[in-house]
């Protein structure tokens, strides 16, 4: 040991007794000895980790497959019973997809023009409009309790898109367990966000859009073909919520209709 | 296959390193598995560390880094709890009982200091170097730590004496 422990008597110890007793204490650990270590050391240990931590990273890998496999196969029972829309229900469709509107319109000033399909689309008008009448599809959905809610409302022309969905977030949220039917929704952001918002993973299925992309379209066993047509470039991302244990495909069409 | 120059180091330095362990840990399960842990991070930097100008230091301070991580310390203590199970050092046996019990009884930095001043024979700077304080105040630890382990090591040296 080197000296300059710069301590005086009248702190208790002298430079001396330090090192008399730092010596002392040094003997007294001397007869420990690390005895049963050459056989177990590190060499079998480092070569164990690095064996380990590839396996590590692969039950990773699969853990997380398992879970959203798991997640997409244990989404929300689904209903395909096509909904009957009476007087009072489209009056409640159409309030509800006017709460979607930017500039919320009183449901008196809209009326339904067509439902386009049998259930869950509708396509309502503005009937005063000092902009001209306005064209507006709406995706709804009816909950569990009979009410409605939107999903969805684009505003068209007929027969086109004109510009891409505006998204209940509240509609879509209860959707894992209330949505009787499949949903598409575009992703503006970011993966797995819409308006900034996150929507959980295990609500969805994410999937990237190619490049070309007008419109996708979902098909699952014993339910209505959804399609979703994606018209603001780019949009790279979409959501499908999926029913329970359907093994779904999802095409990608071009302007024409056609298959990507 | 580790190199020779690592053998030849683990070797000479694996008996102090565990000893200066002993001293600032509380068993001396914890110790050698601490020990193996710092000695095998050892071996995967041993590139860089072979030029190193105290590799025991580096050991034994990686070795309470270790100890200082709650979710290590954890971990390593399951594993001493299967471990000790099969081999097992008494350190009691070795040391003293009084001197150990009041070794233990200090204060975490006092002990560090005691671990690296005394057990490993570094530098009053050397040993700020590692601990990451000031030398003033390794002296104040190493004194205040003699100072209470006075009575233990009065008997120990009439014991030897």
């Amino acid at each position: 040991m080197d000296g300059g422990l710069n301590m005086n008597s009248h702190d208790g110890l002298t430079d001396e007794e330090i090192f008399a007793l730092s010596s002392k204490l040094r003997e007294a650990f001397d007869p420990l000895h690390l005895v049963n270590h050459e056989a177990t050391f590190t060499g079998s240990r480092l070569r164990s980790r690095q064996l380990t931590i590839p396996a590590i990273a692969l039950l990773v890998v699969a853990l997380f497959s398992v879970m959203f496999f798991a997640e997409s196969q244990t989404s929300p029972v689904w209903s395909a019973t096509p909904i009957t829309v009476n007087s009072s229900q489209r009056s409640a469709i159409l309030e509800t997809c006017a709460s979607l509107l930017s500039h919320p319109s009183n449901s008196s000033t809209l009326d339904v023009v067509d439902f386009r399909k049998q259930f869950g689309e509708a396509v309502i008008s503005t009937k005063k409009s000092g902009l001209g009448k306005k064209l507006y599809e709406c995706d709804f959905m009816q909950l569990k309790g009979g009410e409605f809610e939107a999903i969805r409302l684009n505003v068209i022309a007929p027969g086109k898109v004109i510009y891409p969905d505006r998204i209940s977030l509240s509609a879509l949220s209860r959707m894992k367990k209330q949505a009787s039917r499949i949903v598409i929704a575009t992703v503006w952001r970011a993966q797995g966000t819409i308006g900034g918002v996150r929507i959980p993973a295990s609500q969805a299925i994410f999937g990237r859009i190619p490049e070309g992309t007008a419109s996708v379209r979902v098909k699952c066993p014993d339910l209505p073909e959804a399609t979703a047509s994606l018209v603001r470039a780019p949009i790279p991302y979409f959501i499908v919520w999926l029913p329970t244990e359907s093994s779904c495909t999802v095409q990608y069409l071009n302007s024409s209709g056609k298959r990507i | 296959m580790e190199p020779a120059s690592f053998r030849d180091f683990y070797s000479s330095s694996k008996d102090s390193c565990f000893r200066a362990l002993c001293v600032t840990v509380r068993s001396s399960s914890e110790a050698e598995e601490l020990l193996s842990e710092s000695f095998t991070r050892a071996l995967e930097n041993w590139d860089v560390l072979e030029a190193h100008p105290s590799k025991e230091a580096w050991v034994v301070r990686t070795a309470l880094n270790l100890h200082r991580d709650r979710w290590r310390r954890l971990v390593t203590f399951t594993r001493i709890n299967v471990a000790s199970r099969k081999h097992h050092i008494d350190i009691a046996e070795f040391v003293d009982p009084i001197l150990l019990e009041a070794v233990r009884a200090l204060p975490i930095k006092q002990r560090e200091v005691i671990a690296l001043r005394v057990i490993l024979d570094l530098s009053i700077n050397q040993t700020a170097e590692e601990l990451g304080i000031a030398p003033g105040t390794v002296s104040t630890h190493l004194h205040k730590a003699l100072l209470a382990l006075r009575g233990a090591l009065v008997k120990e040296i009439w014991m030897v004496d």
